[in-house]
């Protein structure tokens, strides 16, 4: 199998199997436009990603590179959030900063598994959550001025009135 | 590059905001529309960024918390795309707010709909205004304040409705079902405990089965039109399942008290215990069907729920013999403990609004009329809403005789188009012929005599109806005494045939009249009160001349039936009748049970003679007669349906009998739970469906899935 050479924004190299690589529809364009397939070592850089979030991508292709191709968005159908793998949600168990860096890197190579793994990780996270706790979760600055808070308020009553 | 400090500088920053607007998007997809709402809340951007309109096109709001202001946004996001909408209020009542009702039939997209735990104003909304498009609606919890009209008219614009959701709606009445009958897509009912289904059940039920064309699904547990519904829709075709519990299995199954919420039902007429059980009677006309080998599959329902997914227990599996469990703790009591003795009324009640109608009957009728009308009052108005205060806008006319289910009358105004029954309605007399005709008049007795009768029986021994020491023993006994039961009833029968009197409806005028012949054949099958009466009037033009004595019609009846004692029947019929002319009128037109007290007056046409003495035949078939025989029915073709699920869950009065009149049926699903049925019969059923999954403690021991969580 051929192998290919992917550069991290920190400069590391990760030499990965052309098929695993392929997972990013990014790569795989950029493969199949410029013929890289040539015998001479060639890098491919990916300045948006760094060393520690592409061995985790690289680590989350590579498990994942026999999946069958996910299944296109229906736009009729609700997006269910509670089917995430085992192996999966033990592999997102990582600080808000990696998985908001995750969703990152899986937009720009675009992996969409990878990318709707994540959002359903984060998803879950917001499920169920009164607004405070949602704020305290992802650090959100309430930046309602009081008479927009009250404005909400005094919709409400008048909802509750009716 | 990213080290530890960075790390922990992105920590202070808000991630989430910093994501680029279009992974944000694909983010929110991820949310349901409480969430939405919630993110809404937080900080201005997502606000705004959250009201992008493709986020509503799905909206599913129903989870908590379910406050006003939350219906009140989500209502606001609604666009013209949107295709689902699920709305749940919070706890009892919320309102949706009126624009959206103004706005709704602009909605041209939404297929499915669901307004749970809301209130409507049936003065300002009504079915025929919610989209036309809609497939499937739930009105769980909800509550129409005004309601009389709500179904009304609705027919046209809910063609494409298949799925109607009323669970836990104590608004509804029988009278939603006529409406709901002309939908011609639908094709499930869901009712679960809606404690006023029955109100008027009689009439509406056997108009109402001339519609129905798709129906596939029933479920109406917890109501008590069960054996009544049993009845009349027995061969409606398309009907796959069918699925009835007793109220009080719910305090068993679910820990739900049936006794706080209907204080109206043990003060309504209505005999709890008889009218509203399921019986084995209920099930006996079902030996007349035979199954449809193609069954039409049924569309996925977003919806609704099948109360009886795939078996959890593994029953088919375990070779061991289930024991039967230590204690058994629903008693096997009827309902009737739960809401008191039963009352009986008989007198007749009409109501002032519609006394003038009565006014022009001729003499005749007017003497059916006893007009109690403080009584009357009294015993109704106090049944009317009594869960909401809120019956003082006048359109629930609460005085009106049309809620006076229990009682022997109900004037019904304008329940059917005047089509081809309209020619036959009322007698040719004098200055009373058809322009009579806006008023059809049905005259019910939901007192089924053998309902009475099997009262007497749990009245003479109630010790039987206790709960028993040993599990197995309960059953056994109560197996003995229901062949008791059954043995003696064969025998009540056979007397009531001879003592009861006469003029069952005869087979061969339903051959000679070749009108009414097809009529019949049309809707499967006659056994149908309605068409019955309606032969009834039929035949009574034809003989108007020669009065029945009795004795007009014997040769028709020997032709029916040549048993010898069928003779003597018509002896005593004929000495009978013929102290009775004065009633002859009253005999011909209205369709009256026999009760005893009908008898007693002499007014009563004795409509259960046919049944009692098809019934006395079928004790008989009970000895394994050839399948062929079984399914002739007098010369007519047997209807054919498609029942294949069937629940009965804590019908203490469904002996081993049920099981024998739906055992050629190929049924697949039945649920026996709390029943008298015992092991032994159901292995002798497991025979003749040996594919059956039966839901007994001896067998699967699933529960039907809660309806009230």
């Amino acid at each position: 199998m051929p192998n290919i050479k992917l550069q991290s924004s920190d400069g590391e190299t990760f030499e990965v199997d052309v098929e695993i690589a392929k997972c990013s529809v990014t790569i795989k364009t950029m493969l199949e436009d410029l013929g890289m397939d040539d015998e001479e070592e060639e890098v491919v850089p990916l300045p948006n990603v760094n060393s520690a979030i592409l061995r985790k991508v690289i680590h989350w292709a590579t498990y994942h590179k026999d999946d069958p191709p996910p299944p296109e968005d229906d736009e009729n159908k609700e997006k269910r959030t509670d089917d995430i793998s085992s192996w999966d949600a033990d592999f997102l168990k990582v600080d808000q900063g990696t998985l908001f860096e995750l969703i990152l890197a899986a937009n720009y190579l675009d992996i969409k598994g990878l990318l709707d793994v994540t959002c359903k990780t984060v998803a879950n996270m917001i499920k169920g959550k009164a607004p405070e706790e949602i704020r305290k979760t992802f650090n959100i600055k309430n930046d309602f001025t009081a008479s927009e808070e009250e404005q909400v308020r005094k919709e409400n009553e008048w909802c509750e009135e009716k | 590059m990213a080290t530890e400090n960075e790390l922990d500088c992105a920590e202070q920053s808000c991630k989430i905001l910093e994501l680029p607007h279009y992974v944000l998007r694909i983010l929110l997809s991820y949310l349901d529309s409480t969430s939405l709402y919630q993110l809404s809340e937080t900080c201005s951007y997502l606000k705004e960024a959250v009201e992008d309109p493709a986020l509503w096109k799905h909206i599913d709001a129903r989870s908590e918390p379910n406050s006003s202001a939350k219906i009140h946004y989500v209502t606001e996001r609604i666009h013209e795309r949107t295709a689902n909408l699920l709305l749940r209020g919070y706890k009892k009542y919320s309102s949706v707010p009126q624009n959206f009702f103004e706005k709704i039939n602009l909605y041209e997209h939404i297929k499915v709909l669901a307004l749970e735990s809301v209130k409507l104003y049936g003065s300002k909304v009504s079915l025929k205004d919610f989209p036309g498009c809609l497939e499937e609606l739930s009105l769980k919890r909800s509550y129409v304040k005004s309601s009389v009209y709500f179904f009304q008219h609705s027919a046209k614009r809910m063609q494409n409705l298949r799925v109607l959701i009323l669970d836990e709606c104590s608004w509804v009445t029988c009278s939603f079902l006529l409406s709901v009958s002309k939908f011609e897509n639908l094709e499930i009912i869901s009712a679960v405990k809606c404690l006023r289904a029955h109100m008027n059940m009689v009439p509406y039920l056997n108009v109402a089965k001339y519609g129905c064309k798709k129906l596939k699904i029933l479920d109406f547990r917890f109501t008590g039109i069960g054996g009544e519904l049993l009845r009349t829709f027995c061969s409606k075709h398309p009907i796959q399942r069918m699925y009835f519990q007793s109220y009080k299995s719910a305090e068993v199954d679910y820990q739900e008290n049936m006794n706080s919420s209907p204080k109206m039902l043990s003060r309504s007429s209505v005999n709890v215990n008889a009218d509203l059980n399921i019986t084995d009677n209920s099930l006996r006309d079902y030996t007349h069907t035979t199954p449809d080998t193609n069954v039409e599959p049924i569309t996925k329902s977003m919806l609704y729920q099948d109360p009886y997914p795939d078996c959890q227990c593994g029953y088919k599996n375990s070779n061991e013999d289930r024991i039967m469990p230590e204690t058994v703790t629903y008693s096997l009591e009827d309902d009737y403990d739960v809401y008191g003795p039963p009352t009986h009324t008989t007198a007749k009640f009409v109501c002032k609004k519609h006394m003038k109608d009565v006014e022009k009957l001729p003499d005749d009728f007017k003497d059916f009329f006893v007009i109690h009308q403080q009584q009357f009052h009294s015993d109704i108005t106090s049944d009317i809403d009594d869960s909401d205060s809120d019956s003082s806008d006048g359109s629930d006319d609460p005085g009106c005789c049309i809620y006076a289910m229990g009682t022997k009358m109900v004037i019904l105004p304008n329940v059917h188009e005047p089509n081809s029954r309209s020619e036959m309605d009322l007698p040719g007399r004098d200055g009373f012929s058809r322009n009579f005709v806006p008023f059809n008049i049905f005259v019910v007795n939901p007192f089924d005599p053998r309902n009475n009768r099997q009262q007497q029986d749990a009245d003479e021994r109630p010790a039987d109806d206790n709960p028993q020491p040993g599990p197995s023993r309960a059953a056994d006994e109560n197996y003995d005494c229901c062949a008791a039961d059954s043995k003696k009833r064969k025998h009540d029968d056979s007397d009531s045939d001879t003592d009861d009197e006469p003029t069952p409806p005869k087979r061969r005028d339903l051959k000679d009249g070749l009108e009414t012949g097809e009529h019949i054949r049309k809707n499967g099958g006659f056994n149908d009160d309605y068409t019955r009466y309606w032969i009834d009037s039929e035949k009574s033009k034809k003989t108007n001349d020669s009065k029945i004595d009795g004795t007009g019609q014997n040769d028709e009846c020997n032709q029916y039936e040549s048993d010898s004692d069928t003779e003597e029947r018509h002896k005593r019929k004929g000495r009978r009748f013929s102290g009775s002319d004065d009633e002859d009128c009253g005999k011909k037109r209205f369709r009256l049970g026999a009760s005893q007290n009908d008898r007693d007056n002499g007014i009563g046409e004795p409509q259960e003679t046919e049944r009692d003495s098809v019934r006395v035949k079928q004790v008989e078939d009970h000895q394994y007669p050839p399948i062929e025989q079984r399914f002739r029915y007098d010369g007519w073709p047997s209807p054919k349906i498609s029942l294949r699920r069937i629940s009965l869950r804590g019908y203490k009065k469904v002996t081993h009998f049920a099981l024998l009149y739906l055992r050629y049926l190929q049924i697949e699903l039945i649920d026996l739970t709390y029943t008298s049925v015992t092991k032994r019969e159901i292995e002798n059923f497991l025979l003749y469906n040996p594919n059956c999954r039966v839901i007994h403690p001896m067998y699967c021991v699933c529960k039907p899935k809660n309806p009230f969580s």
